[in-house]
């Protein structure tokens, strides 16, 4: 398979409302990102768009309407829509334009105004079924607090635990000048904050943001006319469960349906990754992780679904500082979601942070030593996942 | 460098006004049941799924959450396209070139019966500018006639004459939406819906579903009978403004068509395509695209038409299963012309089966005023 390395990062500083308009937003995001690859939109050949539900921007297939907002208009152009996780799948859409030989270099961007996008819940509402699901009323939060219900019953992790991984994120956004929620906060800070559907509390939840990510990749003959330090694309997995969440039971967990509060597409798609990275033990081979993690309960089954801990561990080993950023496992440096969420770019963004990490340019929050990282994405009702494993030379 | 690719099944259903209570969910299940069944397959053997589905026409915010699961989304990977129906084929077809997969199902579908079509078009419009013009695909069709017209004067019969053609050969497909024979007098007498188009110059709106399997070198040995190998492709998105083009020629599908033929090594498509799968917009579509496909100068399209080269029994066959304005699952109706391409080349085509089908062109357009392109060059 032709090698594929990510050559160019360019990312917003996130925010809640912009004054500008979508438009001004994509400009932005692709001007950053070939300036940072020292560039032009002429060197592209291609464009992958992530684009999760159209209703957050309010123009239905708006991929048609910012193709020349980038200079792209002519070029070969396709829109990924796999909800949260669209960021990530789009990396992976641009991966395979170059490993087939189609392309040589192509450029992968995504941007969102969720802080404009009217009630971000009320659309998620939407994403379920109409007759059964719509009324209870279903959103992602309450989705994923009966996530975080189970994964408290079977492994015996609390609400503390989750206040954890809230002050970790925090304190790691505090490193990251693009992070949007930059503040520091502590344990009894998230357990005092509101409720918002027991047992998420606002400080467990990730803010409405405003941002773009975009990356460019190349195929490794090309790698050497940018200046910057590949981030190679070691693997890439993707899998799903299903849709319907009742049949997330857990009953035989090493069957297609899980548990609600494990992910076991998440487990399939970071081994195919690691599988095609040649990675035998993630615990030893992986030094820093990206994980999405849009609420912090998640991130709490991610690090296991993923085999950075044993099943049941995570919260343990949260507990001794583990994840920290100087810890032997970091997970989310930048300060993850929690910190920073504008849909369409959010996974991207866990792919940026982790070629930012092994290639030394992750600024504040870098990592010491990090050669090798793990970037995950989520998408549609906890039934979407991505991975992606980058490495540095 | 690239590993060779082949479409080697196709699945549809019969396109219709509508399928009534049959849920999309289940219209996209039996007809991947269907399609494994009738080729002893398994989902357990497929190794991933790419679907092109559109959250505004199939009504709901990120539909591929409900209709992954019965195209066999659960336990393998799934990637979900909402720019363009066909390039859920692209990918899935980069996929098996890179190595990654070696059996890849990929799906679209349309459930119009069920969509309000033309608010969908108003919000596909930006809401600055053209939101408020009432910009639609019927007037985005409209606008490319009347340039067309302005430019090149053609004869207004001869392009009728196209939705003559294809509703003609719609009469041997079974799985076409409108199957009955218009004459030029319907034609002529057919209301003007949004000038210079008439109604039976533009696309019905259908209900369906389509369903393709693209197989490596390797796993399309296990098919018998020929295979339709992808001998090129190329696609590309213009500028959104259609005052900044000029809409008597289709700039995005030059584009795709330049890049396809140039990986397929042709250089003259007339005497190099057996035939052809346009997706036409309307009647003036389907005759810009003959020249934006190279199959004739600019404001030649009439002579095609009426020298007979296009129809039938012609030199360079376009559209025999009756096309667009034969059967329009809106969303997936460019994906459906690759399958109706592979389906020739794989001699599955039935009654409506060319004597000489070895190398086909598909071509999809979408966005307002053919604003994306698409080709798709197989062969046997």
């Amino acid at each position: 398979m032709r090698e594929v390395a990510i050559v160019g990062i360019g990312q917003t500083k996130h925010s809640g409302k912009r004054d500008d308009t979508f438009q001004d937003l994509i400009m932005e995001t692709t001007r950053l990102v070939l300036e940072d690859a020292q560039t032009t939109i002429d060197k592209i050949d291609a464009v992958v768009f992530s684009m999760a539900p159209d209703a957050l921007i309010g123009t239905v297939h708006a991929e048609r309407w910012i193709a020349d907002t980038m200079g792209a208009q002519g070029k070969p152009c396709m829109r990924v829509n796999t909800g949260g996780v669209s960021g990530l799948s789009a990396v992976q859409v641009a991966y395979y334009h170059i490993a087939s030989g189609m392309f040589d270099t192509v450029l992968v961007i995504g941007a969102d105004r969720v802080g404009e996008s009217g009630d971000a819940q009320t659309i998620l509402n939407r994403i379920w079924d109409p007759i059964y699901e719509r009324a209870l009323p279903l959103n992602t939060i309450t989705m994923l607090a009966m996530s975080a219900i189970r994964f408290m019953e079977k492994y015996g992790a609390t609400e503390e635990h989750m206040a954890l991984v809230s002050v970790k994120s925090h304190n790691n956004a505090m490193l990251n000048p693009n992070a949007h929620i930059r503040k520091r906060v502590t344990v009894e800070d998230v357990l005092k904050s509101r409720m918002i559907a027991y047992p998420i509390k606002l400080l467990d939840s990730c803010p409405k943001t405003s941002g773009g990510c975009a990356l460019i990749l190349t195929a490794k003959d090309n790698v050497k006319s940018f200046p910057n330090k590949p981030a190679w694309i070691r693997g890439i997995g993707h899998s799903s469960e299903t849709y319907w969440m009742g049949d997330r039971l857990g009953l035989k967990l090493d069957n297609e349906h899980g548990d609600h509060a494990d992910s076991i597409a998440l487990t399939r798609a970071a081994w195919q990754a690691y599988k095609a990275a040649g990675i035998k033990d993630p615990r030893r081979e992986i030094d820093v992780a990206e994980l999405y993690a849009p609420f912090s309960n998640i991130e709490l089954h991610a690090v296991q679904d993923v085999g950075l801990c044993d099943y049941g561990e995570a919260h343990k080993l949260l507990e001794k500082g583990w994840f920290d950023i100087d810890g032997e496992m970091p997970v989310n440096p930048s300060g993850g979601v929690l910190c920073a969420n504008p849909i369409a770019a959010t996974a991207m963004i866990r792919v940026a942070e982790a070629a930012l990490q092994v290639t030394g340019r992750a600024g504040g929050h870098q990592v010491e030593k990090a050669k090798r990282a793990l970037a995950t994405g989520i998408g549609g009702d906890h039934q979407f996942f991505g991975a992606v494993v980058v490495e540095a030379d | 460098m690239s590993l060779r690719v082949a479409v080697v099944g196709v699945e549809q259903t019969p396109y219709k006004q509508q399928y009534g209570t049959v849920m999309l969910e289940e219209l996209i299940f039996t007809t991947i049941k269907s399609f494994l069944d009738r080729n002893g397959l398994s989902m357990k053997e497929i190794d991933n799924v790419v679907i092109a589905s559109s959250d505004m026409t199939d009504g709901r915010a990120i539909s591929s959450m409900v209709t992954g699961g019965p195209a066999g989304s659960v336990n393998r990977d799934m990637l979900n396209l909402s720019s363009s129906a066909e390039h859920a084929f692209l990918l899935g077809a980069m996929q098996i070139m890179s190595g990654q997969y070696g059996l890849t199902l990929v799906a679209s579908w349309s459930k119009t019966s069920e969509s309000p079509v033309s608010a969908v078009d108003r919000l596909a419009c930006e809401p600055y500018f053209t939101r408020g013009v009432g910009l639609s695909t019927t007037t985005g069709a409209a606008l490319e006639a009347a340039a067309y017209m302005a430019k090149h004067s053609p004869d207004r019969d001869s392009i009728m004459k196209i939705a003559v053609k294809n509703r003609e050969n719609a009469l041997k497909n079974p799985f076409a939406h409108l199957r009955e024979r218009v004459d030029l007098g319907q034609l002529q007498a057919s209301p003007v819906v949004s000038w210079p188009l008439r109604e039976a110059e533009l696309p019905p709106l259908s209900d369906g579903v389509c369903v393709m399997l693209l197989a490596s070198e390797k796993q399309a040995e296990r098919f018998a009978g020929p295979k339709a190998w992808i001998k090129g492709m190329g696609w590309a998105t213009d500028t959104f403004w259609n005052g900044d083009r000029d809409l008597t020629v289709i700039r995005s599908l030059e584009i795709a068509a330049a890049q396809a033929y140039k990986r397929a090594g042709i250089t003259n498509p007339l005497e190099q395509i057996d035939f052809a799968e346009l997706q036409e917009t309307s009647t003036f579509n389907e005759a810009i695209q003959y020249e934006s496909l190279g199959f004739c100068e600019a404001g030649e399209s009439v002579r095609l038409i009426e020298d007979g080269l296009v129809w039938r029994d012609g030199k360079l066959p376009v559209n025999v299963s009756g096309g667009t304005l034969s059967a329009n699952p809106a969303f997936c109706s460019g994906f459906v012309r690759i399958a109706e391409t592979a389906l020739q080349v794989m001699e599955q085509a039935g009654e409506r089966q060319l004597a000489k089908a070895d190398v086909g062109l598909a071509s999809s357009v979408s966005g307002f005023a053919s604003q994306s392109g698409t080709v798709v060059i197989l062969s046997k």
